[in-house]
């Protein structure tokens, strides 16, 4: 994938979803931040309450692995 | 790497550009349901008495008005909704929504991306920026 997406839902508690796909290494995390601190700058007060890593993120884990067999 | 975040979000203190902006989108999707929803720095009480200190707010037809003071740079949420369709409660919550939504628009295109926003059942709202090489050409 080359470009980058930020895929965002605000639900109708008000709780607020962000979704990065198309980053590499942990500059997804970096640019979820940024805008974080772009929103705390606008007024905002923004609390994180949760982290999940995507399965992609698992996946391109997975096969860097190498398996030996006997 | 991808990941999934999940923030609570609450608004400190609100920026009057921002805050025109929300009203104007909040107006446009009102006016599906109420009909013709106008933006009016004028917001009146149940006796129709101008509310002090109204920044922005909405009014139509069937609505008499809700309205955003603001105080030490917090909003304040005004109108009467007696015997209203919207209550202030439903527009306090619709106001949070947009507001928050408005915010991140403009955040993602500071940060370069290409941004759009839809709104979904529920009262709910989807953002989605977009930035890299051949996007949108």
């Amino acid at each position: 994938m080359s470009y980058k997406r930020i895929d965002i839902k605000i639900d109708e508690q008000g709780k607020v979803h962000i979704d990065t796909s198309g980053f590499s290494g942990d500059s997804c995390t970096k640019e979820a931040e940024r805008l974080v601190a772009l929103l705390q700058q606008a007024g905002l007060d923004v609390k994180t309450d949760k982290i999940e890593l995507k399965a992609e993120y698992y996946a391109k884990a997975e096969s860097g692995v190498e398996v030996k067999r006997k | 790497m991808s990941q999934l975040r999940r923030c609570s979000v609450k608004i400190k203190t609100v920026n009057e550009q921002l805050l025109k902006q929300t009203m104007e989108s909040i107006a446009k999707f009102l006016a599906t349901h109420f009909g013709n929803v106008r933006v009016t720095d004028k917001v009146g009480d149940f006796y129709a008495r101008d509310i002090r200190g109204v920044v922005t707010g909405i009014v139509a037809d069937s609505i008499r008005g809700f309205g955003i003071a603001v105080q030490d740079g917090k909003p304040i949420i005004v109108g009467d909704d007696y015997m209203q369709e919207l209550t202030i409660q439903k527009f306090t919550n619709m106001f949070e929504n947009f507001y928050t939504a408005t915010c991140m628009q403009q955040a993602l295109q500071a940060m370069g991306y290409q941004v759009n926003a839809t709104l979904l059942p529920k009262m709910e709202i989807a953002v989605r920026g977009v930035r890299g090489a051949g996007y949108g050409t």
